[in-house]
C-alpha cells in the first residue's frame, strides 16, 4: 500500500508552479478532466483551504444595514433582581 | 529494470521540456519578440501569449475588473508540431506526435534555450521539468485495467469493478534526485471505435537545489528523462508493451 509522504495533502491544488501548458488534443482532454476534478474538490474544501492560502486577513467591508421598519417598544423597570442560583457541583 | 528507450508505436502524444526562470528587472516584451528573428526560419508562426487576471469586488457595490498582461510568445514550426514558448517567466519546448526521439527534442530545446538565455539573461532558474503525455488505446474487450496498467486506483473487491470515469493524480517524491513526479491518469473519449483511451501523464520536476546555467541543466534533464522512462515502464505491463512495440 502507498504511504503518505511528508507533504500536506492540499498540494493537490496548491502547487507553487502550474504545470507546463499543453497543446495536443490528449493533453487538453486531460487538462479539462483535471480542472473538473480540481473544481469538484475545491468546492468541497475551500473553507478549509482559505485559511492556509490567504496569509493576509481578508479586507472584508460590511454592508451598512438599511432601515426597513421602525418599531416602538415600551420598557418597564422591575427593580433590582437577585442573581440566579448556580450549582457549582454540577 | 532498465528503461526502454524506444517503442516503434510509442504512445507519446506530447513531450515537454520546461524551464521557469526569474527574469531581469524591467525585461521588455520586445526582447522576447526579437528572439523570433533568430529562429524564424524553423518557427515561422508567432502568437502572443497573455496572462489574464480577473477580480470580483463585493461590498456596498459589486463589481468586476479584468486585466490582460502580455506574457510572451509562442513560435510554431511549419507543421505546428513543434512549439517554443519564450515568456517573461521562462522557456518551454513542446513536441506533439509524431514523437521522434528524446535526442531530437532535447537537442532542439538546448539550442533554443541558448538563444533565449543569451538574449534574456535570466537571473535564476526556479524549476525544471520534463513532461510526457501518453495515450494508451486498449482494444476492447478486456477484463481488467491491471492487464495493461500497474498503477491504477484500487476499488474494493466488494464493489462492482466497472468504471465509467477515472481521474487520478499522484505526487511521488523522488528524493534521490531532489524531484517530484506528478503522475496523472484519466479516461478520455476513445479516439476510435473498439478501444478505451487512457492518458498516462508523467510530469517530473525539480524546484529546489537547482542546477545553474550551463551544461548542468542539460545533464539534469538527462536524469529527469531517465527517471520518466523508469516510471513509465513501472506503470505498464507486457501487454501494453506488445501494443506499443
Amino acid at each position: 500500500m502507498p504511504l503518505i509522504a511528508e507533504l500536506p495533502p492540499i498540494r493537490f491544488v496548491a502547487h507553487e508552479f502550474p504545470q507546463a501548458d499543453v497543446f495536443g488534443d490528449t493533453g487538453k482532454s486531460l487538462t479539462k478532466i483535471a480542472d473538473l476534478a480540481t473544481r469538484h474538490w475545491r468546492d468541497r474544501v475551500e473553507h478549509i483551504l482559505s485559511e492556509s492560502e490567504n496569509e493576509e486577513p481578508p479586507d472584508y467591508q460590511s454592508i451598512p444595514l438599511q432601515v426597513v421598519k421602525s418599531v416602538k417598544v415600551r420598557y418597564q423597570f422591575a427593580g433590582k433582581l437577585k442573581p440566579i442560583p448556580y450549582d457549582w457541583d454540577d | 529494470m532498465s528503461p526502454r528507450t524506444h517503442y516503434s508505436n510509442a504512445p507519446i502524444t506530447e513531450a515537454i521540456l520546461d524551464i521557469r526562470t526569474t527574469s531581469p528587472e524591467g525585461l521588455a516584451l520586445e526582447r522576447l519578440e526579437e528572439i523570433h528573428s533568430l529562429i524564424q526560419e524553423d518557427y515561422p508562426s508567432k502568437q502572443q501569449r497573455n496572462l489574464a487576471r480577473g477580480r470580483w469586488n463585493f461590498g456596498t457595490q459589486v463589481g468586476a475588473t479584468a486585466t490582460q498582461t502580455p506574457l510572451g510568445y509562442l513560435f510554431l514550426s511549419p507543421d505546428e508540431k513543434q512549439i517554443v514558448q519564450v515568456r517573461m517567466d521562462g522557456f518551454t519546448m513542446s513536441r506533439l506526435a509524431p514523437y521522434e526521439s528524446w535526442e531530437q527534442i532535447r537537442d532542439e530545446a538546448h539550442r533554443l534555450w541558448e538563444i533565449y538565455s543569451e538574449s534574456i539573461q535570466p537571473r535564476s532558474i526556479e524549476r525544471v521539468a520534463v513532461r510526457y503525455i501518453n495515450r494508451i488505446d486498449i482494444p476492447l474487450p478486456f477484463g481488467d485495467l491491471t492487464e495493461y496498467l500497474r498503477t491504477i486506483p484500487q476499488v474494493s473487491p466488494d464493489l462492482p469493478q466497472e468504471l465509467s470515469g477515472l481521474f487520478m493524480q499522484l505526487t511521488l517524491p523522488q528524493p534521490d534526485i531532489d524531484s517530484e513526479a506528478r503522475l496523472s491518469e484519466a479516461l478520455i473519449d476513445p479516439v476510435r471505435e473498439g478501444v478505451v483511451s487512457i492518458v498516462l501523464d508523467i510530469d517530473l520536476y525539480r524546484i529546489k537545489k537547482l542546477p545553474y546555467h550551463g551544461d548542468a541543466i542539460w545533464e539534469f534533464f538527462e536524469i529527469l528523462h531517465d527517471r520518466k522512462n523508469r516510471i513509465f515502464e513501472a506503470c505498464i505491463t507486457d501487454r501494453t508493451r506488445e501494443l506499443i512495440s
